[in-house]
């Protein structure tokens, strides 16, 4: 149960520092996208029920704290958490290779979903950022997903051995 | 149970397309008003801790600055301190060499001016040194003046002359003795120094005319001092009887303290 109220709060520190990185630090839109990075190391590591779970509470988060479709992030990252768990325990995502490659489809999946989802049933909306934009926003996350994946490895190992230790009282 | 992710998926999956479809209806946006309600605090103490962090730089930056700027005006205040200090001396000794030209023209006497350079704290009332550069009326035994609110008096005499620089024999040594008398009865006696800073005036007749407040004046008895120059005014007279000689304390008009210039007396 402590472990996933650190998951929890783990979520909403990575949406703090997503709100934060992207009002002061970065422009032109880059936004960097912790919540999802983050995503693909869970699910890699805890499989699909928690990759769905996860995906969709910090798509939940993320729908609340933005003003666009309401559902629309919890549905296509509880999707992406679906698949990246069936992806779990068969790629080694300790390698960066691997990190950058999926942070690479992932993102792009993320942004063309959310992008066709609008242009279909919401087509008055305008959800495209541009191509630049687009590549801007994949590259700058895939410089940070393996510091991102390293945090969280860390990060991971310190709740286990303090819930572990929790339980065990 | 192996289906398990697959149903969990569509369950979840189901349940934002109802949130997607259910965008606009009062219950959608009262839940997301809410659960904003109770988040939102979250981010906006992160923003806040981001903006004092902001201040924090300024306020450091400004910190520095204000250091700076502070270190470079007191340096500027000491520079304008010393300054201001050189001038009001400058400003003074102007004035008394002013007060000195101006009675250089009435005084009756050839005199030239000299600065004091030195002077021994041991022997404060005893001997001063002064310079006598390019001053060729300085000799030995000449007599030495000083101005004293707006007054010239006795100081002393010259004993010692060595190169450009020469010793002036103060009134208040011991070994000092000045030929006086007193201007109102024109009684006369010696001024005898005594270390300190009032003089004696002594080998007064027994029944001689003087008073406490009498003016006291070299007499001219004598090759070094002329007649005329102030000395001070009586201020104790002795009240022994049964001795040769009366005897008078004389405060000189000197300030003792306060002797920068000196005028020299040719002979």
């Amino acid at each position: 149960m402590i472990f996933y109220f650190f998951i929890f709060l783990t979520i909403l520190i990575l949406l703090v520092l997503q709100i934060l990185f992207s009002l002061y630090i970065f422009f032109s839109n880059i936004v960097l996208e912790f919540l999802v990075i983050s995503l693909i190391y869970f699910s890699l590591k805890y499989g699909s029920i928690f990759g769905e779970f996860y995906g969709f509470l910090s798509g939940i988060l993320l729908d609340i704290f933005s003003v666009s479709i309401f559902g629309l992030r919890s549905l296509v990252l509880t999707i992406l958490g679906f698949l990246l768990g069936k992806m779990s325990h068969k790629v080694d995502e300790d390698k960066i290779k691997v990190q950058l490659l999926l942070c690479f489809f992932v993102l792009s999946f993320y942004y063309l979903f959310i992008f066709l989802f609008c242009k279909i049933f919401f087509p008055e909306s305008s959800c495209w950022m541009g191509f630049s934009v687009f590549l801007g926003r994949i590259g700058v996350n895939c410089f940070f997903t393996p510091f991102t994946f390293k945090l969280l490895d860390l990060l991971t190992k310190r709740i286990k051995k303090w819930s572990g230790k929790a339980n065990y009282r | 149970m192996k289906h398990k992710p697959t149903i969990f998926l569509l369950i979840l999956s189901v349940l934002s397309i109802i949130l997607i479809l259910l965008d606009l209806t009062e219950k959608v946006v009262a839940i997301k008003n809410l659960i904003h309600y109770f988040l939102s605090p979250v981010p906006e103490i992160a923003l806040r801790i981001v903006d004092k962090s902001h201040l924090l730089g300024e306020n450091i930056v400004s910190f520095v600055k204000t250091h700076q700027e502070n270190q470079k005006l007191k340096k500027q205040i000491e520079e304008l301190e010393y300054i201001r200090e050189k001038y009001e001396t400058i400003l003074r000794e102007n004035s008394e060499l002013r007060e000195i030209l101006n009675l250089k023209k009435i005084f009756p006497y050839k005199i030239s001016i000299a600065k004091v350079i030195g002077r021994d704290p041991n022997d404060w009332f005893k001997t001063i040194l002064v310079d006598i550069e390019n001053l060729s009326l300085a000799k030995k035994d000449s007599p030495v003046l000083s101005i004293s609110k707006n007054q010239v008096c006795l100081l002393g005499r010259i004993v010692e002359v060595q190169g450009t620089t020469a010793k002036v024999l103060l009134l208040t040594d011991a070994l000092s003795c000045v030929p006086a008398k007193v201007v109102r009865s024109g009684e006369t006696g010696v001024i005898i120094g005594q270390n300190k800073s009032e003089l004696l005036f002594d080998y007064l007749l027994p029944l001689s005319d003087i008073r406490i407040g009498d003016e006291i004046i070299t007499s001219g008895i004598g090759e070094i001092f002329p007649e005329g120059i102030p000395i001070g005014t009586v201020s104790e007279i002795s009240s022994k009887q049964n001795t040769y000689f009366k005897k008078a304390i004389v405060r000189p008009f000197i300030n003792w303290n306060k002797i920068d210039f000196i005028l020299i007396v040719q002979k």
